[in-house]
């Protein structure tokens, strides 16, 4: 019989912009279970928000995540809208879905460039920021900021888009389809990201829907929900656009509902800017109080729905302001996926969800076995990773994407 | 409204457990029901209606804690809000976690927060505060002010150091080790005339210490 080891994946990991912690249950290479733990970076944020008005929690929430960035505050502003019975104006409902689209697609460009990379496609990743980076300039030219946009605001949004701007942004989405669909066949057609990706972290729609999975994980799943169709809000029900949903629930999927997500953002967006054009007036309803009562908020961020409670009293402060972000109930379904898969597989499973992401440099897996115990670092694991990559490349003779064509 | 037919099914089903049922809007629904009846409705909301947990919200009210289950019905764009309040006598409520595990994080954060204990939840601890948080202390509740957290959690992590040698169980020991050699390390460096020092502290008892300490706090 098999010795059982934990693997400690954690709790400063090079997948997650957050400290979380991973304990892998090992048998061999069989990962054969799987404890989390989170809360290293508990920030009180909640309670906080207490102790702000209405106007300031926007500001707190956007500095929940830096790449979700404009998501927690739309979630925000709708729930105390909610609760206030604040109205909207509608040109500032597409500023609201033109930057979060915007967001979506530079988050999975993000995604798309780290699963390549911790893969051992670093052309993918190197392609992949490179295009990232038009749409941040595109969202400094929109909100003066790479993020942190601070755009949104209960009953509307800070800052109108200029007429004089609009050709220059259309300009940028128009270049980004080639490359984005260059990514697609990238990962549709390339066999070893088949070879990697295709039937690894699976996660079928029931376990989904019983771990309320969200966003790309969820509708990889063929748990066909997204926020924006279902619970209308800002511009999504005014412009024409798919929900991408796919059946296999594996990190393939994921990695094609992102890729495709991007397209459908990109069609949202040039909508919205068309729409711009002639829906005209103010983007600010200025409300001057929240009276009391209960408030519900979500958006679709790129990870899944962002959902806020706000409870007003009729003060300029709330009573209790709940968040949920996606990663709190997509982060438990890798107790499902990571099971029954290898070590080496572990890495991009644990990243299919897509929990924040960051540099921070230290991981320490340390496999504790009869001879004593090894201290393996992040870029120990990648290597593993990456290994089994090249090794499938060397037996399968393929050499990987081609460049794109000009 | 599309969602009228699911809503008036709640509304039946429920029957006499609903305190009160309240249709704010379109496409939000406020339910108030007794503590007893909580797995009941989970079960209806979850399993006969399909409908997705989104969290739960724990609130102090100051009389209680209310907890509010978000239950989205995603095909008919409507958010049911299931509600329940439970006085600070008797802080229980029976968990739900067992048959939709999409509850088993937000129990747990609920439990430490604010002191709500979910009876027969499959794995009850702490989910964001450190495993030695101090016991019956809740940051979540109202009369908790902000500032006063840090100060109580490093007086009972004192304590613990200090007391009939009890370790902090998440400390490797080998690690444990390192950390407090660390510790002892850092004020050596820091100080110029370090070795004069230790030499007094090895000489004397403890009230050269209190010297000691008045003096640093004179340089500084």
């Amino acid at each position: 019989m098999t010795k059982r080891t934990i693997v400690p994946i954690g709790p400063y990991h090079a997948l997650q912009e957050e400290p979380e912690f991973f304990k892998l249950h090992v048998e061999g290479e069989t990962v054969v279970g799987i404890d989390i733990e989170l809360g290293y970076n508990h920030r009180g944020i909640e309670k906080l928000s207490e102790s702000k008005t209405f106007e300031e929690t926007v500001f707190l929430v956007e500095r929940i995540c830096g790449i979700c960035s404009t998501s927690h505050p739309i979630a925000c502003v709708q729930a105390a809208e909610d609760a206030g019975g604040v109205p909207v104006p509608e040109r500032a409902l597409f500023i609201r879905s033109m930057v979060g689209e915007l967001e979506r697609i530079h988050s999975h460009l993000l995604w798309l460039g780290l699963a390549g990379h911790f893969l051992g496609f670093n052309t993918l990743w190197m392609w992949a920021w490179r295009f990232r980076e038009d749409v941040l300039n595109v969202l400094e030219l929109i909100t003066g900021n790479r993020n942190h946009y601070g755009m949104m605001k209960p009953g509307g949004v800070r800052r109108d888009i200029k007429d004089s701007d609009l050709p220059a942004i259309l300009d940028v989405l128009k270049s980004l389809d080639k490359p984005v669909k260059m990514f697609r066949d990238a990962v549709i057609e390339d066999p070893l990201v088949h070879a990697r990706t295709k039937g690894v972290g699976v996660l079928t729609k029931e376990m989904a829907i019983a771990y309320g999975a969200l966003g790309p994980t969820a509708r990889a799943s063929g748990y066909d929900i997204d926020v924006r169709r279902d619970h209308p809000h800002a511009a999504y029900d005014k412009i024409e656009w798919d929900v991408i949903c796919t059946n296999n629930g594996d990190v393939f999927d994921k990695a094609v509902v992102r890729i495709l997500e991007m397209l459908e953002s990109i069609r949202i967006i040039e909508q919205c800017a068309v729409q711009l054009k002639t829906v005209r007036g103010p983007v600010d309803s200025d409300p001057k109080t929240i009276r009391a009562g209960d408030g519900i908020g979500n958006y679709e961020a790129p990870r899944g729905e962002v959902f806020h409670y706000v409870r007003s009293d009729g003060s300029n402060t709330p009573v209790r302001h709940k968040v949920r972000a996606p990663s709190f109930m997509n982060v438990p379904t890798n107790r499902v996926t990571a099971v029954g898969g290898t070590v080496a597989d572990a890495t991009i499973v644990l990243a299919a969800v897509d929990p924040c992401y960051c540099c921070t440099e230290r991981m320490a897996v340390a496999v504790a076995s009869p001879g004593g115990e090894r201290l393996w670092g992040a870029q120990e694991l990648i290597r593993l990773s990456r290994e089994k990559t090249f090794r499938l490349m060397e037996e399968s003779g393929w050499r990987g994407p081609a460049p794109p064509a000009d | 409204m599309k969602a009228k037919d699911t809503i008036n099914r709640i509304r039946g089903a429920l029957g006499d457990h609903a305190v009160a049922f309240q249709i704010r809007a379109d496409n939000r629904v406020y339910v108030e029901i007794r503590p007893e009846t909580v797995v009941e409705a989970a079960q209806l909301m979850f399993e006969e209606i399909g409908a997705r947990l989104q969290i739960a919200t724990g609130i102090d009210s100051g009389t209680g804690i209310e907890v509010m289950y978000h239950w989205a019905l995603d095909e008919e764009d409507c958010v049911v809000t299931v509600w329940v309040t439970v006085p600070y006598g008797n802080l229980q409520l029976p968990s739900i976690a067992d048959f939709c595990p999409a509850a088993e994080w937000i129990e747990r954060e609920i439990w430490e927060l604010l002191g709500v204990d979910f009876i027969g939840h499959p794995d009850m601890r702490h989910l964001l505060l450190s495993d030695d948080w101090p016991e019956g202390n809740y940051p979540l509740r109202k009369q908790v002010v902000s500032e006063k957290i840090p100060d109580q959690v490093r007086d009972d992590a004192t304590e613990r150091d200090d007391g009939a040698g009890h370790k902090k169980e998440n400390v490797i020991p080998e690690f444990a080790e390192q950390i407090s050699g660390i510790s002892r390390k850092i004020p050596d460096q820091v100080r110029d005339d370090a070795t004069e020092r230790d030499d007094a502290t090895e000489r004397d008892d403890g009230a050269e210490q209190d010297n000691d300490k008045s003096e640093k706090g004179v340089t500084s």
